[in-house]
C-alpha cells in the first residue's frame, strides 16, 4: 500500500450494498410466484425446506432449488 | 470445484445444507477466490436485509389458494378475505389487501398448526438435522423459538436456523466453547457458521450481549449494516428495524466492518452503523452531546466542515479514538485540522510525522493509534504471549 493510499477507510463504490429494504421488498414482489412463496416461507417466515415441501406438496429438492433461484434472481435484480 | 459449482452451492452453503465433504470443497475454493467471496457477501447481505422485513411479504394469491386446503383453514381464509375485500372497497390497494391477509395472526397459527403436524416426518430428516453443527440454547425468560419450535428450557440452534424472541422472551446461546450471547426480547438471530475458526451469527433485529473469551477474530456478528468482529471482548449490539445498529463495548475491543470501511471500538466507546454507509466514527460513551450529534451529522448526513469543527472543538483527550478515525475520513484539506487537534491532545510518538500522517501513511497511523493507550496493546500482548492470536 502506498503512503498516499487511504482506501482502508474510504467509502468504496464497490461496497457490498444492495439497496435499501424498500428496494428489496419491491424486488421480492417481482420474483416468479413459486420462487417468491418459497423465499418468503424460508427466509422471512423461518420455515424449513422439509416443512415447506410438506405444505406445498413438492419435493424437498424442489424447495431448495426454488430458494436458490429466488436468491440468485434477487442478487441480479438488486445489482442492476 | 469451479466458480460455477461454488456459486450454485452458496445458497445451500449459507443454510448449512451441504454435506461436510461438499462444504469443505466450497470453503477451499472460497479461500482463494475473491469473486466467489464477493458473491457470498452479496448473498449474506440480501439475507441480512430480508430478515429485517416484517413477516408480511405478500404470498402469490394463486398459490395461496392451493395451500389453504392443506391447512384446513379455508373457511377462516374466506372470512378474512371478505373482511379485507370490504376494506378494499374503501380504496385499499390490492397490495395492501394481500399484505393484510399475510400479516393476519391466523395465517401464522395455520402454519404453526401445519408445522406441528409434520414434525417428525422422517428419520432421514432428523438424522440430517442432528449431524449439523449446533450451539446450545437456554431459555432465560418466556418462550423463545428456534424455527417453529418453542424452547421451554434448553434446545439447539443448528446451522442456518433462526432463533427468535418475542416481547416477553429472552435466551442465551453458547458460542461453541468460546463464549455466550444473551438475546434480548424482540430479536432475530441466525447461526451462520460454527467452525473452530469462524463462529458467526447474523443479528437481523433486536439486541444481543456478547461475552467472548477467545483470541481475536474468531467470533463475528453480521448485521444488515456492518459486521462486528470480536477482538476479545464483551459488548452489546442492537439492530433496529431499518438495519441500523448501535454498538457499546464494555470490555476489550470490537471492530465494525462493511465494504472495506472499518471502525475499531475500544472499551467505553460506542459506534453507530447505517445501511448504505457502514460503520460511523466511534465515540466515547461520555462524550459531550454536541460532539455526538455533530459526529452523527458528519457520518450519515453529509455534515461536512461545520460538523467537523464542532467535533474538534468538543473533543477531549479521551476522545482521541474519534479524532484518529477522522484522520482517514476527512478530505485532504480537513486532515490537517484533525491532525493538529489530535496532536494537541495526544502528541504523536517521535517516528510519526505530520507530513506522513497527512499523506495517510498506514504504519504511522497504526503506531499513533497504539500510542493513544486505549488498551489494545495490552490485550494483543496477552493473546500473543499465549501464542493464540489469530493469523487474520
Amino acid at each position: 500500500m502506498g503512503t498516499d493510499d487511504l482506501k482502508p477507510f474510504d467509502r468504496t463504490d464497490d461496497a457490498v450494498e444492495l439497496g435499501g429494504v424498500i428496494d428489496l421488498e419491491d424486488a421480492i414482489s417481482r420474483l416468479p410466484p413459486q420462487a417468491r412463496l418459497i423465499f418468503v416461507l424460508h427466509d422471512i417466515e423461518g420455515y424449513r425446506h422439509e416443512e415447506i415441501a410438506e405444505l406445498l406438496g413438492v419435493a424437498i429438492g424442489t424447495s431448495k432449488a426454488q430458494l436458490h433461484r429466488a436468491r440468485k434472481l434477487l442478487r441480479e435484480v438488486l445489482e442492476q | 470445484m469451479n466458480c460455477t459449482g461454488v456459486q450454485n452451492s452458496l445458497s445451500d452453503y449459507v443454510d448449512g445444507e451441504l454435506s461436510l465433504e461438499r462444504q469443505q470443497l466450497v470453503e477451499l475454493h472460497l479461500n482463494g477466490c475473491s469473486e466467489c467471496q464477493h458473491e457470498l457477501a452479496k448473498l449474506r447481505s440480501i439475507l441480512a436485509k430480508t430478515a429485517t422485513l416484517p413477516k408480511s411479504i405478500t404470498p402469490p394469491r394463486d398459490l395461496w389458494t392451493g395451500i389453504a386446503p392443506r391447512l384446513g383453514h379455508q373457511k377462516i381464509i374466506s372470512a378474512q378475505f371478505r373482511q379485507d375485500l370490504s376494506k378494499r372497497k374503501n380504496g385499499a390497494p390490492i397490495a395492501l389487501l394481500e399484505r393484510s391477509l399475510w400479516r393476519s395472526v391466523w395465517v401464522k397459527q395455520a402454519f404453526a398448526a401445519a408445522a406441528v403436524l409434520i414434525v417428525g416426518v422422517g428419520s432421514f430428516w432428523l438424522a440430517q438435522q442432528s449431524s449439523k453443527p449446533a450451539w446450545q440454547v437456554a431459555q432465560l425468560q418466556g418462550a423463545p423459538q428456534v424455527g417453529t419450535e418453542r424452547i421451554t428450557q434448553e434446545g439447539r440452534l443448528r446451522l442456518g436456523e433462526i432463533l427468535e424472541t418475542d416481547a416477553s422472551s429472552r435466551a442465551k446461546i453458547d458460542v461453541g466453547v468460546i463464549g455466550s450471547v444473551e438475546v434480548e426480547p424482540n430479536s432475530r438471530v441466525r447461526l451462520l457458521q460454527a467452525t473452530t475458526t469462524d463462529h458467526r451469527l447474523a443479528l437481523y433485529r433486536g439486541t444481543i450481549h456478547a461475552k467472548i473469551w477467545a483470541p481475536p477474530r474468531l467470533f463475528f456478528v453480521e448485521t444488515p449494516s456492518a459486521t462486528a468482529i470480536d477482538l476479545g471482548c464483551e459488548y452489546t449490539l442492537a439492530v433496529d428495524d431499518h438495519g441500523a445498529s448501535v454498538l457499546r463495548v464494555t470490555s476489550g475491543w470490537v471492530a465494525l466492518e462493511f465494504g472495506g470501511r472499518e471502525s475499531i471500538v475500544p472499551v467505553g466507546a460506542m459506534c453507530m452503523t447505517r445501511s448504505g454507509y457502514g460503520p460511523g466514527t466511534p465515540f466515547q460513551e461520555d462524550a459531550s452531546e454536541k460532539l455526538r450529534v455533530a459526529l452523527q451529522t458528519f457520518d450519515f448526513e453529509n455534515g461536512g466542515s461545520e460538523a467537523l469543527t464542532t467535533v474538534l472543538s468538543e473533543a477531549r483527550n479521551m476522545d482521541s479514538i474519534t479524532l484518529w478515525h477522522l484522520l482517514l475520513r476527512v478530505n485532504k484539506n480537513e486532515r490537517a485540522r484533525v491532525y493538529d487537534r489530535l496532536a494537541a491532545l495526544v502528541p504523536p510518538p517521535e517516528n510519526v510525522t505530520r507530513e506522513g500522517v497527512l499523506r495517510g501513511n498506514p504504519e504511522m497511523l497504526e503506531i499513533w493509534q497504539k500510542h493513544l493507550n486505549l488498551g489494545m496493546k495490552k490485550w494483543w500482548q496477552f493473546w500473543s504471549s499465549l501464542g493464540l492470536q489469530s493469523e487474520q
